[in-house]
């Protein structure tokens, strides 16, 4: 097909805006929503379609979820060629013969997912919303590991506190107030803690300050409710009195004003009342703001003498299931890249950029999670409310950090969803293995089910040059597109605080009285060794380090406000800016450098 | 017209241990033969029922006899104990898991249709009877409250 190349408006002015952004997910919608109250002329360029984004489709995806019989993460959204994306179920294949979007390389895949749709990955994240211990920002400096941040938590405290007001968190802050993070005296969240679940109580009477030994350090266990983006009791106390209104479902505000427990956040929640990115976008001034959906960025054009971004190349496309395109060109002021780590970096490379440090790309991050699961002596109540409403933070922070990867330790309410697909996922081992059916089925099940839970250790990987996202003009998508070909392993120090998770997670069980069903598939090739040791990994969803931030243009690929140090009017912003995550869920950190962000923006236009 | 044969609900009882009228109050008793009729061809459903009843018939009425039989005679045949595990299937968790290609070779209709996996119903999710059995309600598809997840659990969720 030919392509052409046009102009939106057929007039060259009118293609020029003061900002493009690549991508709608948090990043775009914050920043959008950021300089559409400065009344900045935006363009979003979105590579993904809207379908979900109405009232409508959103209730279409519900039904979607509904009707697919495997229930993957994004499984609620159509699969788009167009602007294809990893699902989980693509990324168990080898190193060679991947079916889906990812290239692995291996030696071992990377198991993350995300979505190209309008609001990003928002649109199925769980809403966790911790912030970063001080500690997480200097590890190089304190535990010989990773790399430093140029920024701290001081820096980003008055950002931080943007980010829970735009995405509607809720949390106690005095029990937030933890290895080392600080709070503004008299600092509320918007919304009261979510209600922990009766699981929670029940390990928390069990484990509260309970002392015990790991790897030569002492601890002791605190149950902790963790800050999560969904609605809530509002805090009369917020903003120094003034209270939080809660922010509804997107397109009908009356709706989702208060979690109702679906227990779906992922892959939907259905009620909104769990934050996505198009709350943002619909609470944005818009009127001087195009969001373009089914528009793909190919390409960034560079002028060689300045090093400036002249130009940024889509294709826009009307029907997923066509390649046919056409190509467009516009200018900016400033170009925003915001479409994740590994769009971000596929991006990059395409446009023939690799930064002066060469680290476009590299330094591939996740959070590897190690999954045990038990049967609690008692029914917990599986299988209600939000998929984790409580954690142990200890094993995040401290000194055996030079040593073993830190690590959450996540509380699962989803039953060993995560892990087997239950509750379905829990007939076949009793129907096709056990040879169960009739009463005895249903009283295996209904003994089991809701006695189900997982502890899901989620661990702080290191920034890596070998793990890497690169480009092949032999791996392209159906409209020419590159896809993201991945070379990708986890090392020694995440094994080994895998190693410690584990007889961790042996402690916990035999200390609630659970029995331990923790299994290890040494079929599948996320299964690693560490010692005696072996475990199969899963990911976390949480695509981080391909374009770090640090102090000079020799270290690092973007400056501590995520601007390009090769291309002035460039600034490459999520995750991917990242030059370590520690053991926290990223997104609020993510959002509240994209704030930083959006004051530099609006300083410079 | 698509009519069900009485035995497939009695059969359906027998195997997933919940009673007819639990059954045909989800609503999917006749969706669920159909597809049975649709996918493993009405002859190999017709076998299926008639093995069932002679096992009734070897049970007189005792439960215990007739789960021994279903045992050896239906679950752990080669030709009906697929289409009877996805009948246990579709009532549990919602799905018709498309039957193996040696089945279908062996004992299927040859008018089958292209069989896949698939969900039967927009229904078929919701009131699967694993949500029941877990005692939660069928996530996604129903809300129970703010803060309903703090409560201790019910033994068994009805909607």
């Amino acid at each position: 097909m030919e392509d052409t190349v046009s102009s939106v408006a057929g007039n060259a002015r009118a293609d020029h805006h003061d900002v493009v952004i690549v991508g709608s997910g948090i990043n775009g919608a914050i920043l959008a929503k950021a300089l559409g109250a400065h009344h900045k002329r935006v363009l979003v360029l979105e590579a993904g379609t809207n379908e979900a984004s109405t009232t409508d489709g959103y209730r279409d995806a519900v039904r979607a979820f509904h009707s697919a019989p495997v229930k993957t993460l994004n499984s609620a959204y159509r699969r788009n060629p167009n602007a294809p994306y990893p699902d989980v179920g693509d990324l168990a294949a080898g190193p060679h013969g991947a079916p889906g979007y990812f290239v692995q390389r291996g030696p071992r895949p990377y198991a993350s997912d995300y979505a190209r749709v309008q609001g990003g990955a928002s649109m199925y994240w769980l809403g966790t919303c911790l912030r970063m211990p001080p500690e997480d920002f200097r590890t190089r400096t304190l535990f010989g590991q990773g790399l430093d941040w140029p920024i701290g938590y001081d820096e980003l405290v008055p950002y931080y506190a943007r980010a829970e007001r735009e995405m509607g968190v809720s949390a106690n802050a005095g029990e937030q107030a933890y290895g080392g993070m600080w709070f503004p005296e008299d600092y509320a969240y918007p919304m009261y803690r979510i209600p922990p679940s009766h699981l929670d109580r029940v390990m928390a009477r069990q484990l509260n300050g309970k002392a015990l030994s790991l790897g030569g350090q002492e601890y002791t266990l605190q149950v902790r409710s963790m800050p999560q983006a969904r609605n809530s009791v509002p805090n009369p106390a917020y903003d120094g009195g003034r209270g939080y209104r809660p922010v509804g479902a997107a397109g009908d505000p009356e709706h989702g004003l208060r979690c109702v427990g679906s227990a779906s956040c992922m892959p939907i929640c259905p009620s909104q009342a769990k934050y996505t990115a198009l709350k943002t976008l619909d609470t944005a001034d818009l009127s001087r703001t195009t969001v373009l959906t089914r528009a793909v960025v190919s390409e960034l054009l560079v002028d060689p003498a300045s090093g400036r971004i002249s130009g940024v190349k889509y294709q826009r496309y009307q029907d997923s299931g066509s390649p046919e395109h056409t190509t467009h060109l516009v200018t900016a002021d400033i170009v925003v890249l915001a479409a994740h780590a590994i769009e971000n970096a596929k991006v990059l490379l395409a446009s023939g950029i690799e930064s002066s440090s060469g680290l476009v790309g590299k330094n591939l991050m996740d959070h590897p999670t190690l999954i045990t699961r038990a049967l609690a002596a008692d029914p917990v109540g599986a299988f209600r409310g939000p998929g984790v409403t409580s954690g142990i933070e200890v094993f995040r922070t401290g000194p055996a950090r030079a040593n073993r990867a830190g690590y959450r330790v996540e509380i699962g309410n989803w039953g060993w969803a995560w892990s087997s697909g239950a509750p379905a996922g829990h007939l076949a081992p009793l129907m096709d293995e056990l040879g169960l059916f009739g009463r005895d089925l249903r009283a295996r099940l209904a003994r089991d089910l809701p006695r189900q839970f997982q502890l899901q250790f989620m661990l702080d990987q290191m920034p890596s040059e070998s793990n890497r996202v690169t480009i092949d003009p032999a791996h392209r998508d159906q409209m020419g597109n590159f896809r993201p070909v991945i070379h990708y392993d986890v090392d020694d120090y995440v094994r080994a605080g895998m190693s410690e998770a584990r007889e961790l997670a042996r402690w916990i069980f035999d200390a609630v009285g659970a029995e331990d069903h923790s299994e290890v598939n040494s079929a599948l090739p996320t299964h690693v060794r560490h010692g005696a040791e072996e475990f199969t990994y899963f990911g976390a969803g949480h695509g981080a380090g391909t374009h770090i931030m640090g102090t000079s243009k020799h270290n690092s690929v973007v400056d501590d406000r995520q601007r390009s140090w090769d291309h002035p009017n460039l600034f490459i912003v999520g995750c991917g800016s990242m030059p370590t995550m520690g053991a926290a869920n990223p997104t609020l950190t993510m959002a509240a450098m994209a704030y930083r962000t959006a004051d530099e923006i609006i300083r410079s236009l | 017209m698509h009519t069900m044969d009485p035995t497939f609900l009695r059969l359906s009882s027998a195997l997933t241990g919940f009673t007819e009228s639990d059954l045909t109050g989800t609503g999917l008793a006749e969706a669920y033969h159909w597809v049975m009729v649709d996918r493993a061809g009405g002859e190999a459903v017709g076998r299926l029922l008639g093995r069932f009843t002679a096992a009734e018939q070897t049970a007189e009425a005792d439960p215990e006899l007739l789960h021994e039989a279903l045992d050896r005679q239906v679950m752990g045949d080669p030709e009906h104990g697929p289409p009877a595990r996805n009948l246990v299937r579709l009532w549990y968790v919602g799905i018709w898991q498309a039957l193996p290609d040696a089945w279908h070779e062996r004992y299927g209709s040859e008018r089958r249709s292209a069989d896949a996996t698939f969900v039967p119903a927009p229904d078929s999710y919701a009131r699967s009877l694993i949500w029941r059995t877990a005692g939660a309600p069928p996530r996604g598809a129903q809300a129970p409250g703010f803060g309903s997840w703090a409560r201790a659990p019910q033994h068994e969720w009805s909607a």
